[in-house]
């Protein structure tokens, strides 16, 4: 492509970023509890991310750090403090509570710089810390014991060959004992003895200690947990707890040391009651457990997935509690998101594919998982120990252009059993806030189903047109009819057309934003639709052109409008279909192609992680950036802008440019941000994400917008003032809130009727009661003046509590959606 | 010799056990495990639970420790570790999902093998636990091993502390760690339930009630290929069934060579009887012969010498040689032991002019019958397991219980050339079997051969092999498709079985275990197997298994 100079004249090219969006991967480490279990700590990428246990929100994230990080830890000698350390050996030791207080402390010096810090395991009661480093391409770690108060050079070299991985490593609770798992044999350190103990093929996989006595458990492939007792004795003694038949991935005891939990690919956590030979299990944690985590006050144990997500799981009840969840990650397809990125203008969230046989609502805006949508309603099997067992997944999904309608299509081929392929229609209704399935379709297509697309801007009065392709040689026509009956109004949705074209595979599928011509590519060759008929009215090709086509938009805007664009592996096209020509054609290795429906941008990415904005209209790029990620973009949309902004270039002005990374990563593109606040790198930075008060009411937006409502029913008191501007906007507000419980998702709100009943008793009396001074008001005109002048006060009032209602909305009643939809 | 009367008490004692100073004994009874010091005569009696309640804990079984713990396992499935001077429990351990049966104690004292109903055996192991607050001791349930299908009814321990464990499931189980071993040993077959008679291919079969005769099915083809099952051109026929008196059982049987005569023991009291094998024109039929001599003592054992003449071990440690007529048995010739000795097993060749006895010092006479002497095989440590007489040289092959074979020349009083020379070099892949040798027989045709078996092996040396390997001086050799030898026994080749040839001797691995080997009748041999299948279809139900999920 070549650059124009009205461009160049416009200061291009303009940087663009590519910001995360998400949260990032949460389970990499080991996440700890604080002392009252009221907050959860973890370390995701190069900051602390600290969670509320009782809500499941992000209250705060610590920037600490400028590298990724290892470990978080509770310390032992200060209550309430915390040791984070990343890989570069910076090691901070701060409080929860109090921001300021904040220690760093550098492991090594610039010299030793080969270094890298794999974990750190545990912090003894004297301040010792244990830390495994690893040197550069080692497999093994070194486990060093640094001793208080903190020198790079003043360490013990406890163990030179330790396995990197945190759970693989356990230290006891009198700091004396260092036990770790090679898959062959577990080794016990002890003052200068050093014992091992083979357990011949059945693989050791993790490895803790006792809180209290000479203890330790190890679990290991057969999925079968050891208790070592007498670990100082060259013969301990063991006990065997067998229930698991996959491998054990972590272990964690309860705090007196009575309970054991186990978690693994089962995705059950079992508690194993140690004196007297008793399990309980809390199955269908929805995806495999990586780590359990106990607290001291034994409230809580909390399980962190592989799909990023947390469980918090009441100890002494059992009982799953809640969940906090990031990005959900698409952990069993070998090519991650396989269904793409959709936009839902309802929730204004990006609808892609989480946990298996799910997807996800994600609210971008306020960067967080609104609610996950069970689409083939089955329980998730683990696999066999010698066999894969294949789930049924969301393979593609479509979303209307009004959100009212969701198509996806699950997919399941295991190569031994019959395909399994399901086109299912979701219906979101409004009044109930929930997606109901409207019309699920066994075998809508004989083989594999390469796209499915709604119709842009659908017909008024009627439902936008869905179309499928399939490797069938078929593209298929599907239509919401009207299934009314004695019983009421319903609807489904039906096949209406079908059509094909020389026996070729259907490989991609659109239709013109009018609704009038249907594209699809047949292999090489671009083909022409009427959508009533299903008549073929043209195809377009080139000889030199024989890749398949991999993805079909068409052109908006006034110039472009008659243009339409396909991409294929190698090479992005533009056709004319007035002309019938080939409009232009560049070569490009593209991994998505992105249009943006408010104007006429497109979006094209490469594989080697650049990005290209250009209109159909010319191959002139408008804007580009080259490397903007590290892994390449798996599927991108563009997303409707919250606020309009002048700042902005032209091609960003409308929507925002989502995509999503091979590393599952969600970013958008941005133009010209500030770097330092987007990257996070000022250390030591807290940002406060939401307003975390000691109330006992739980922190959400309704429980501040009560608090907000009390003080400014306070105010107006002490003013002795007329109330009908501020009735007026009571009503307002009332309205406004009705707005928000409309939309809003009650995470974990302790009852909603206690809520409403809280709420009626401060907001409607006061409603009532100015209606009632407004008569008086009328009547007496002396207070005209003073009127007036509390009119403009109210205003205000008012504008600062919309303001503050506009603050609420902003930040955070998308987390209180995603509970209520479910 | 009697001492004293302990006081009686109310209950079953189920179990008892005494303390290694001798001055005390454990009981176990229902509901109560007792003590009893012998030197004060006074019992302690330790309540398992509340007697209201109608569910009886029945302790099945006791042990004490030196440090006074008593231990007991009781029909919960719980193993209870008691305080003796307390009467307290102190540790309760939920082993078991059913009764436990039998409990053994290790010799450190610290730890206890229980098992029961549920066959798991499960280790308890006493451990020290608690950091810093002080030490704690408990029992916990260890390491277990799922060995035996059935009920688990005794556990012993070795002074290596490997265990022994059997029960319901006819199985002895030898276990230990480490390397982790589980050796199993089936039920050996009761002596004198089956006899051959190899003139007349004929087989008596005992059973609890009944005598049963069989002719062994033939073969007419030639064997020319080797490994191959032959077609029967006469299929076996039961000729005879003896059926003894109403509630008797029948505890010894005997058939002679030519399967004329047949002799069994009920009660210890001989009963002989002429068989007339069926004949054209006529039916088989059988004749006791009424009148036996006043002298004939009870007896235990008998074995036929020849047609005619029999050895019977009789109870009081003599041998007694009684010849038999149509009408009467007298007794020939009485052959005395040493004193004090009991005879063990006998054996002679087909004629019965050589008769073998081992005794239970483990001392082998091979008595004479024609010269009427006797010698004394030389003295070894292992107990006698097998025992056999060559049929035309008349040496005496004797297999001891650490798989030492010896052969003894009866004619030069000595072990011959053979065994000096060979079987006490080379029979290393005999000694690494986990099993003992329960037959020896030979083969008239083809006199280098001797045939031994084992549990579930065949084993066969052949001397002329073992004389070339040695000036080969390759011993141990693995060869395979020796012709000779395939030749020679050709309906258990190959494909019957996995065959394992080390020059001189040649293993036939077989799946079912082998009751008894023996040679017939020129080429033909005679293997009596059993399934263990079938011996599982006759045990009782075994306890119902909960479903482990993942665990074993």
């Amino acid at each position: 492509m070549e650059v124009g100079d009205d461009h160049e004249a416009a200061g291009f090219p303009e940087a663009i970023h590519a910001v995360q969006t998400d949260w990032g991967l949460l389970v990499r480490i080991k996440p700890v509890l604080t002392a009252n279990s009221k907050y959860l700590l973890t370390g995701s990428g190069n900051s602390i991310k600290v969670f509320s246990t009782t809500s499941g929100s992000l209250l705060e994230e610590r920037c600490y750090h400028d590298a990724q990080v290892v470990g978080v830890i509770s310390s032992k000698t200060k209550k309430d403090q915390f040791i984070s350390c990343d890989e570069n050996g910076l090691v901070c030791f701060w409080s929860h509570q109090d921001r300021k207080s904040l220690e760093k402390f550098t492991l090594y010096t610039k010299e030793d710089k080969k270094f890298r810090i794999a974990s750190l395991p545990f912090c003894g009661k004297g301040g010792e810390l244990f830390i495994v480093t690893q040197e550069e391409k080692q497999q093994k770690g070194q486990l060093r014991k640094y001793f208080y108060p903190y020198k790079p050079k003043k360490f013990v070299i406890i163990s030179k060959d330790v396995p990197l991985e945190p759970n693989k490593i356990a230290v006891s609770v009198s700091g004396d004992h260092v036990a770790y798992v090679y898959p062959e044999a577990l080794y016990v350190v002890g003052g200068h003895t050093r014992r091992r103990h083979t357990v011949g093929t059945r693989y050791l996989t993790c490895v803790t200690f006792h809180p209290s006595q000479d203890a330790l458990a190890t679990g290991d492939i057969t999925g079968r947990i050891l208790i070592w007792y007498e670990i100082k004795s060259p013969k301990p003694t063991k006990m065997e707890l067998h229930w698991h038949y996959l491998p054990v991935a972590d272990l964690a005891f309860s705090v007196t040391g009575n309970e054991l939990y186990s978690g693994g690919e089962e995705n059950v956590l079992v508690k194993w009651q140690l004196s007297e030979e008793k399990r309980s299990f809390l199955p269908r944690l929805g995806m495999h457990i990586r780590f359990v985590v106990t607290d001291i006050t034994n409230t809580y144990i909390v399980t962190a997935q592989k799909d990023n997500a947390f469980s918090i799981i009441s100890a002494k009840k059992y009982k799953a509690e809640g969940v906090i969840q990031g990005l959900a990650m698409n952990t069993d397809n070998a090519e991650p998101f396989p269904a793409g990125i959709a936009y839902d203008p309802f929730t204004r969230a990006v609808v892609l594919n989480g946990r298996t046989g799910h997807v996800q609502f994600y609210d971008l805006h306020h960067g967080k998982q609104l609610f996950h949508l069970d689409i083939t309603m089955s329980n998730y099997y683990s696999r066999e120990r010698y066999q894969k067992i294949y789930n049924t997944d969301v393979e593609k999904l479509a979303v209307s252009p009004d959100g009212c309608w969701l198509a996806t299509v699950e997919y399941r081929d295991d190569h031994q059993s019959s395909m399994e392929l399901r086109l299912k229609f979701w219906n979101f209704k409004k009044e109930d806030q929930i997606w109901y399935l409207n019309t699920s379709i066994e075998m809508p297509h004989d083989k594999y189903i390469n796209g499915i697309t709604f119709q842009p801007t659908p017909t008024p009065g009627k439902t936008s047109l869905c179309i499928t392709c399939g490797e069938d040689d078929k593209f298929k026509i599907w239509k919401e009819i009207d299934n009314s009956d004695i019983y009421g109004k319903k609807s489904c949705w039906n096949c209406c057309g079908v059509g094909s074209y020389r026996h070729f595979p259907a490989t991609a599928v659109s239709i013109s934003p009018d609704g009038s011509l249907i594209a699809a590519g047949f292999g090489s060759i671009l083909t022409f639709w009427l959508p009533t008929t299903c008549q073929l009215k043209g195809t377009l090709s080139q000889p030199y052109l024989s890749e398949r086509i991999k993805q079909i938009e068409f052109g908006r805007g006034k110039d472009s409008g008659s243009l339409i664009v396909t991409r294929t592996k190698n090479w992005v096209c533009a056709w004319d279909l007035f002309m019938c020509t080939l409009s232009w054609r560049v070569s490009i290795c593209s991994t998505c192609l992105a249009a943006d429906p408010l104007s006429s941008y497109m979006a094209v990415f490469s594989e080697s992680c650049d990005v290209f904005v250009f209109e159909p209209r010319s191959s002139e790029l408008v804007s580009w950036q080259n490397n903007i990620d590290v892994s390449p973009a798996v599927s991108a949309v563009f997303v409707p802008h919250l606020k309009k902004s002048d700042l902005k270039p032209l091609w960003n002005e409308q929507s925002a440019l989502i995509y999503i990374n091979k590393n599952q990563m969600l970013k958008m593109l941005e133009v010209n941000v500030d770097l330092s606040s987007a990257k996070d790198t000022i250390a030591g930075r807290v940002k406060q994400l939401v307003q975390d008060t000691e109330a006992p009411v739980a922190p959400t937006p309704f429980a501040a917008l009560v608090s907000q409502t009390c003080m400014s029913h306070s105010e107006n008191k002490t003013s002795q003032s007329d109330l009908a501007a501020f009735g007026d906007q009571v009503e307002k507000s009332a309205i406004f809130i009705q707005e928000v419980l409309n939309e809003a998702r009650v995470y974990r709100l302790d009852s909603f009727a206690h809520l409403t009943l809280e709420f009626c008793k401060r907001i409607i009396p006061e409603a009532v009661n100015s209606e009632e001074k407004q008569e008086n008001e009328d009547l007496d005109a002396k207070l005209k003046v003073r009127e007036e002048f509390q009119r403009k006060t109210q205003k205000k009032i008012f504008k600062r509590k919309r303001k503050d209602l506009q603050r609420v909305t902003d930040s955070d009643f998308s987390d209180l959606m995603s509970v209520l939809a479910i | 010799m009697y001492d004293t009367t302990l006081e009686k008490q109310e209950g079953r004692i189920l179990n008892i056990c005494w303390h290694i100073s001798g001055n005390y004994i454990v009981t176990g009874s229902v509901n109560y495990v007792r003590l009893w010091f012998l030197k004060e005569g006074r019992v302690m009696r330790y309540s398992m639970g509340s007697t209201a309640s109608k569910e009886e804990i029945i302790v099945w079984c006791v042990g004490i420790l030196d440090d006074m713990t008593i231990i007991s396992g009781d029909s919960r499935g719980k193993t209870c570790f008691w305080n003796a001077e307390l009467g307290t429990i102190t540790d309760t351990v939920q082993t078991h999902q059913a009764g436990v049966l039998c409990l053994a104690v290790c010799s450190d004292q610290k730890s206890v093998y229980v098992a029961g109903v549920d066959p798991v055996i499960v280790q308890v192991t006493h451990i020290e636990t608690g950091a810093k607050k002080g030490r704690k001791e408990c029992w916990v349930k260890s390491i277990q091993r799922s060995i035996h299908t059935h009920d688990v009814r005794a556990l012993a321990l070795n002074s290596d502390d490997k265990i022994y464990s059997g029960g319901v499931d006819t199985i002895l189980a030898l276990s230990y760690y480490p390397p982790k071993t589980v050796i199993k040993f089936p039920a050996l077959p009761h002596p004198g339930s089956i006899s051959v008679a190899g003139e007349a291919e004929s087989l008596l079969l005992r059973y609890r009630d009944h005598l049963e005769l069989w002719r062994l099915g033939k073969s007419c083809q030639d064997s020319r290929s080797a490994g191959q099952f032959l077609p029967l051109s006469h299929d076996r026929v039961k000729l005879l069934e003896l059926q003894a008196r109403e509630d008797e059982v029948i505890d010894w049987c005997a058939v002679s060579p030519q399967a004329l005569w047949i002799a069994y023991i009920v009660k210890g009291n001989l009963r002989i009887f002429q068989f007339y094998p069926p004949m054209p024109g006529s039916q088989a039929s059988v004749r006791r012969v009424r009148v036996m001599s006043k002298d004939i003592e009870n007896s235990w054992q008998v074995l036929w010498l020849g047609e005619a003449r029999l050895a019977s071990a009789a109870t009081n440690g003599v041998i007694q040689v009684i010849t038999v007529s149509e009408m009467e048995a007298s007794l020939e010739k009485e052959l005395h032991l040493k004193p004090d000795c009991t005879v063990i097993q006998m054996n002679s060749n087909p004629d019965g002019s050589v008769l073998v006895v081992v005794d239970n010092q483990h001392t082998v006479t091979a008595f004479d019958l024609g010269k009427n002497n006797s010698s004394v095989l030389p003295c070894y440590s292992s107990p006698v397991t097998a025992i056999g007489v060559h049929p035309s040289t008349r040496d005496i092959v004797v297999v001891y219980a650490d798989m030492m074979i010896k052969e003894y020349s009866l004619a030069t009083q000595k072990y011959t050339d053979f065994c000096r020379k060979f079987l006490h070099t080379h029979c290393s892949d005999l000694t690494k079997k986990n099993s003992v040798i329960h037959n020896v027989s030979f083969d008239a045709c083809h006199t280098n051969l001797i045939f031994l078996h084992d549990d579930s092996s065949i084993i066969v040396i052949d001397k002329t092999k073992a004389i070339m390997n040695e000036e080969v001086s390759k011993p141990g050799k693995i060869r395979r498709n020796n012709p000779v030898l395939n030749q020679s026994f050709s309906n258990l080749s190959n494909s019957v079985g996995n065959s394992r040839t080390t020059a001189a001797l040649s293993f036939v691995q077989r799946s079912n275990q082998i009751v008894y080997f023996t040679h017939v009748k020129k080429e033909s041999l005679v293997s009596v197997e059993l399934n263990p299948l079938q011996l599982i279809d006759k045990l009782p139900p075994a306890l119902l298994k909960v479903k482990k999920f993942g665990g074993v």
